[in-house]
């Protein structure tokens, strides 16, 4: 407004206060996400090895019994994975106690992993719903959306269970926060779990090519873009840490 | 101080004098305000028009026509024609005659076998029920011929008829001429006959009367209205009617050559589609009427069947798929000795719907009948006469050298094409080697396929030229186009709000001193310095695009720097770039880069879906994890879950494109639950209207008459006119109605239907909506209520101040949505006009998108996006989905020109094209009309109207600068990919679409939402409430 050249005549400006990000800030107190998450264990990239994988495995030829078999390969990994995550992490409350209930940690890690896993499982409906509705074909195919459903839910909503430690109400501030996007960016799994979204929405715009790929038939773009998401989100989160 | 004191009550009613004074002003200047944002809007969509055109004329191809007529006499003294072999010829069109409705079709026996599968049966409906022509070609191989006939695309009749007769190809910009075609002048075999004093004969579409009438005997010229498809009879039996008489023997001196015209099967495709049994009736009755003439024509007559064009799988026609463009060649003649020259039985091969059975170019029939005629080949000529056609070995030589001459001559006489010298050098190569053959039959064949290839050589190079851009008008379009979009986005989005009202004054004047000064100055460039291959229409439409250019930036540039504005951009991505204007902009420009590639424009379809429910999940996100009380927040989930739903649902309603392949299922049939569900929505969806305006408790005193009334009422009758049109239209039903009602009777109700509620949907519903329908009730009861609304309801009555308000409180009911629950009852006017023109299952679609459009408001209520980007451009967006799932693709094929008959029997000119308007740009009307419901929706009377203006228009321009970048993509990449196969098929519909709806926009938004709606709405609530 003040770049305005004064030219002699009259005008009316009325000046709004426009919120910023740190008056935002005291209304809402800042969220955070528990946890430290600079190990380099986080990055074993596994989701890589499992994608590539599936194509030498001929995702191509037979992709309904390719991504069955997927799905129980990352379902196995995963659950590594999370008690790494859960380990490293510390996203436990009880943090500085680690070293004096070494084996009682144990217990309750593989307990949250495992708790984490079914419940991202029981959101595989859920995510078949939403992809139908993102425009999943309805006329055949069903299985493979279902399984894609399967891959997805366990990329994104295990991973996030696991380090909000089940706890719906941090997970839920956290959502509701007004710097959401931030949060997102400085943690290696939310933006994990984000690029994986983003990744199987952009992995739809390769499909109606007329290129005649057998990787353009249905569910394998979109799995591709999530698992490349993945990893991508994994690297940019965990970066952007450092920055 | 004191001695006012006692001029106390003076001071008072001065005051309410100066108020109402102040008033005054203020909705004098509300009402002057509109005027500035009219005439700029107006201005604006002046110079796209004038962009469009612009890249349209240089676009769509042109041809230079020679006005030469061929003579018989050729500069040596030798003769160009032949010797007459028929003194009379019968030619037969049978209207969209595909190739393999005439062939023998095998299918069950070897679908028995399981060599095939279904799709490769013989259909019972269009095959096998016509079997004259092969029965004949094989019983009397030497006085039959039956041939694949090629036709070039566009496969729409009256450019079928131009290449049938003149044997040149025919243009795109004549396809959108069907409806007036305009006579021929170039040379053609009609004009011939009639230089040559032959009578011709003609009955039937009434499309040649309108190319040939001068050639044709005026006695016996009887045409019939074509383009009336839901008439199947009316053509064919009177071409029955007036051909047997004239082809008995006492009568057939009175003609020479005699054309009927058969539309009968081509109407029941467009109508019914092929799997149908009244194709089965049609070629059964064509197959009667052909044996007849059969044993009618006496010996010396030539007797030609042919198809003008196919047709595809639903029945229509236009595009260039095999199934429209493979059509039918059939020759026969009584002549004693072989009149026609058979190959070999290899060559005619009717395995496999005849894929590969010998095929002939429609242009080669041109030289054929000239030559067989005894006449000169017409000088535009390019086909080669068909060997089957002539009786020997010499005589195909002579066809093909005369034919190969022609076709020189018109290439010494064009000034276009005379780029490859190569054909020059076949030319004289042939020549020499025809005038130095003796009669050795050896050689004969290789000079004859010499002339073929010297001919087909020549087409196909003119075929490249033709496809010929005048890329100077093309940029000089897009320039105009991209220099309305900056002005456009500078308008809408640069210049502050509070300079935009001072400033559009001062637009009228530039605008109109800039362009009167840029038609003078271009008038003047023209005469004085006459610049070459410039038309005086260009030239003008240049200057006066400059002017209103400059007449927009002189007053900008008088009050803002360049750098100021841009400044101003960039801060709108600086401070207002949240993620939901980040999504709109991001989905603009997806929405842009789809004209890159074919794929995309052909899946268009689900890629809105992809961004529609985007936008639903984003909302869904915002509405559960937003700050905002609970009720608000169930709301607002609960609008989003609609929303997105929906959308999934209206996308299972879709029309397939040819080239959207096996992967895609259509939907977009009438079926009899479609029908039955619009007598349901009859009662749902104003019902549902009623839910949402009791939300905002405006369901009062209009309302009710005009959403559960009359809307219910229109919508049953609607109901009424499309099962009507179902039960007509449907076997079994027909015959079982018929015993009580006949359909005639039927016709006239569903004429008499159609017309009663076209006419209250769009005259007398916009009429009492003019006399300014309020939704709003005044209670008195309620005591209770804040005295701020109590106040509000005295706006009228001056006399009053809010202080000396002792009676009970008046609230008024409706209040918070004054302005949105009035306007909304303009688009239910035209929802229901666009109801009734639109097929069942897209009435269905179109019921989605009122509710989408309500859900989507409170929604944008509830999640504050009112002043949002996003908003304008889901607005579109929905209005792509909802033109996709009502049945249309970016096709012309897709056109549902059925619809035209709606309201009227043949086409008269303003109610036909409107109902196919409406039809075809529902959505879009709906959509554009409906867009200040972002601003007006829940918006309680304001003391600033001219802010709510503002926004209004804001969200207008936004809209319009989403369909102008669209349009500039769609247009800049169609014009790079001007010679990519599928230009014609998938970019260049798709550019008429773009260029279609940015006129829709441009007159849609600017007339109605802002001169007829906003401006009338604005003004009255201000008049009213306004103090």
């Amino acid at each position: 407004m003040s770049l305005v050249r004064p030219r002699g005549f009259k005008k009316t400006v009325s000046f709004t206060v426009q919120p910023t990000e740190s008056q935002e800030e005291e209304i809402h107190p800042s969220v955070s996400i528990p946890g430290l998450y600079t190990s380099p264990l986080l990055l074993p990239m596994h989701h890589l090895l499992i994608i590539i994988g599936l194509f030498k495995d001929g995702l191509t030829q037979n992709p309904l019994r390719v991504m069955v078999k997927g799905a129980l390969v990352l379902l196995a990994v995963q659950l590594v994975y999370g008690y790494v995550l859960s380990v490293v992490s510390g996203a436990d409350s009880n943090k500085e106690k680690r070293g004096k209930k070494q084996s009682r940690n144990f217990s309750s890690h593989v307990a949250k992993v495992l708790v984490a896993t079914l419940v991202s499982l029981l959101f595989t409906p859920v995510a078949f719903v939403v992809l139908v509705l993102f425009g999943a074909p309805l006329y055949g195919y069903l299985a493979e959306t279902y399984i894609l459903g399967v891959h997805l839910s366990l990329m994104i909503v295990q991973p996030l269970l696991i380090i909000f430690g089940m706890d719906f109400e941090q997970l839920y501030s956290v959502a509701k926060s007004a710097t959401v996007f931030k949060l997102i960016f400085t943690n290696p799994i939310l933006c994990s779990s984000f690029f994986c979204v983003l990744g199987t929405w952009l992995g739809v715009v390769p499909i109606p090519l007329d290129w005649d790929r057998p990787w353009q038939q249905w569910p394998i773009t979109l799995l591709a873009g999530g698992y490349g998401g993945c990893v991508l989100g994994l690297l940019i989160g965990y970066i952007s840490q450092y920055l | 101080m004191d001695d006012l004191h006692p001029a106390e009550p003076v001071r008072k009613a001065l005051l309410q004098q100066q108020l109402q004074v102040r008033t005054k002003i203020k909705h004098q200047k509300l009402k002057s305000s509109f005027v500035g944002y009219i005439v700029v809007l107006t201005f604006l969509a002046v110079l796209q028009f004038i962009g469009v055109y612009f890249f349209t004329l240089g676009f769509l191809l042109s041809r230079q026509v020679l006005p030469n007529i061929a003579l018989c006499a050729a500069e040596n003294g030798a003769s160009n024609c032949m010797d007459a072999r028929f003194s009379k010829m019968v030619v037969v069109v049978i209207d969209a005659l595909r190739f393999d409705f005439v062939i023998p079709v095998e299918g069950a026996a070897e679908a028995a076998e399981g060599r095939l599968n279904v799709v490769d049966l013989a259909n019972p409906y269009f095959h096998n029920n016509f079997p004259v022509l092969w029965e004949l070609a094989q019983e009397e191989p030497a006085n039959a011929v039956l041939l694949k006939f090629m036709a070039d695309p566009p496969t729409t009749t009256l450019q079928r008829l131009k290449g049938l007769t003149t044997g040149s190809l025919p243009t795109f910009i004549d396809a959108g001429s069907n409806f007036n075609g305009d006579a021929i002048l170039e040379d053609n075999w009609l004009l011939q006959l009639h230089a040559n004093e032959k009578r011709v004969a003609f009955m039937g579409d009434d499309t040649w009367t309108a190319l040939f009438d001068q050639y044709l005997c005026p006695a016996l010229n009887f045409p019939y209205e074509s383009l009336n498809v839901w008439d199947l009879h009316t053509v064919d039996n009177g071409v029955i009617e007036h051909m047997f008489p004239l082809l008995h023997p006492q009568n057939s001196t009175q003609w020479d050559v005699l054309i009927g015209h058969f539309l009968g099967v081509d109407h029941a495709g467009h109508r019914y589609g092929p799997n149908h049994h009244a194709m089965k009736d049609k070629l059964a009755q064509m197959d009667s009427v052909i044996r007849r003439i059969i044993s009618e024509i006496d010996d010396e007559t030539l007797l030609v069947v042919m198809g003008d064009h196919g047709m595809d799988k639903t029945g229509n026609h236009g595009g260039e798929s095999p199934d429209e463009l493979e059509s039918t060649l059939f020759m026969y003649s009584k002549q004693k000795n072989t009149a026609f020259c058979r190959k070999d039985d290899s060559f005619y091969d009717t395995s496999s719907f005849g894929k590969n059975y010998r095929q002939v170019n429609q242009i080669d029939l041109v030289p054929t009948i000239s030559l067989l005629m005894g006449l000169p080949i017409p000088f535009n000529n390019l086909g080669f006469p068909i060997e089957e056609a002539f009786g020997s070995v010499e005589e195909q030589l002579r066809a093909g050298y005369l034919t190969t001459q022609q076709i020189m001559r018109y290439r010494n006489e064009s000034t276009e094409v005379q780029g490859n010298p190569e054909v020059v050098s076949l030319y004289s190569k042939l020549t020499d080697l025809y005038n130095s053959l003796e009669d050795g039959s050896e050689s004969s064949t290789a000079l004859l396929e010499g002339f073929a290839e010297f001919q087909s050589l020549f087409l196909e190079y003119c075929k490249g030229l033709w496809a010929k851009f005048d890329l100077v008008l093309m940029s000089l379009g897009i320039a105009v186009l991209i220099l309305s979009l900056t002005v456009l986005t500078t308008y809408s989005r640069s210049i502050p709000s509070v300079r935009v009202l001072t400033l559009s004054f001062e637009f009228i004047g530039s605008f109109i001193a800039m362009s009167l000064l840029g038609l003078v100055l271009s008038l003047s460039i023209y005469v004085v310095l006459r610049p070459p291959a410039v038309s005086l229409k260009t030239c003008l439409l240049t200057g006066c695009a400059a002017g209103i250019t400059i007449g927009f930036w002189a007053p900008i540039m008088d009050r803002f720097s360049i750098l100021w504005l841009w400044h101003q951009i960039c801060d709108f991505f600086v401070y207002n770039l949240n993620f939901f204007s980040f999504m709109g902009l991001f989905f603009m420009f997806l929405h842009c880069l789809i004209f890159a590639s074919n794929s995309f424009v052909v899946w268009e379809d689900k890629l809105i879906l992809l961004f529609i429910s985007t936008v639903g999940f984003s909302c869904l996100y915002t509405a559960a994890f937003g700050n905002m009380p609970r009720a608000q927040k169930i709301l607002g989930i609960a609008h989003s879950l609609t929303f997105i739903v929906l959308s999934r649902i209206v996308t299972m309603i879709n029309l397939c494109r040819e080239e959207q392949g096996s992967i895609c299922i259509p939907t977009f049939k009438t079926t009899w639950w479609s029908v039955l569900l619009l007598f349901l929505l009859a009662f749902i969806v104003p019902k549902i209207i009623k839910s949402f305006y009791k939300l905002s408790s405006s369901y009062h005193s209009a309302a009710p008459l005009w959403i559960e009334t009359g809307m219910t009422f229109l919508m049953l009758m609607n109901a009424c006119y499309w099962s009507l049109e179902f039960i007509e239209n449907d076997d079994y039903l027909q015959k079982y109605v018929s015993n009580w009602l006949s359909l005639e009777i039927i016709k006239s109700f569903k004429l008499a239907i159609a017309r009663i509620v076209l006419f209250i949907a769009l005259i007398l519903a916009n009429f009492s909506w003019t006399r300014g329908p309020l939704c709003v009730k005044i209670d008195f009861s309620r005591l209770s209520t804040s005295t701020n609304e109590g106040d509000a309801s005295h706006g009228s009555e001056p006399s009053e101040s809010p202080q000396e308000s002792e009676r009970p409180a008046a609230t008024i009911l409706g209040y918070e949505n004054v302005y949105g629950s009035s306007f909304f009852l303009l688009v239910i006017n035209v929802t229901v006009a666009v109801l009734i023109v639109t097929k069942p299952l897209g009435a269905i679609s179109i019921c989605i998108l009122i509710v989408q459009i309500l859900s989507l408001l409170e929604l944008f209520d509830i999640l504050e996006l009112r002043r949002n980007l996003i908003a304008p451009v889901t607005f579109g967006l929905l209005g792509y989905q909802h033109f996709f799932s009502t049945g249309h693709q970016a096709t012309l094929s897709s056109i549902q020109w059925d619809v035209g008959f709606l309201t009227t029997q043949s086409i008269v000119f303003p109610f036909t094209h409107l109902n196919i308007l409406l039809n075809t740009f529902g959505s879009f009307f709906i959509v554009c009309i409906s867009l200040p419901l972002i601003t007006l929706w829940r918006l309680p009377p304001t003391a600033k109207p001219i802010t709510i203006l503002s926004q209004i228009v804001t969200n207008v321009t936004t809209l319009m600068t989403y369909q102008t970048m669209t349009s500039i993509m769609s247009f800049v990449f169609v014009a790079h990919f001007r010679r990519h196969l599928m230009v014609w098929k998938v970019f260049a519909p798709r550019f008429m679409l773009s260029a279609l709806l940015l006129i829709v926009f441009n007159v849609t938004l600017t007339l109605v939402t802002m001169w007829f709606s906003t401006r009338r709405l604005l003004t009255q609530v201000n008049r009213i409430f306004g103090k």
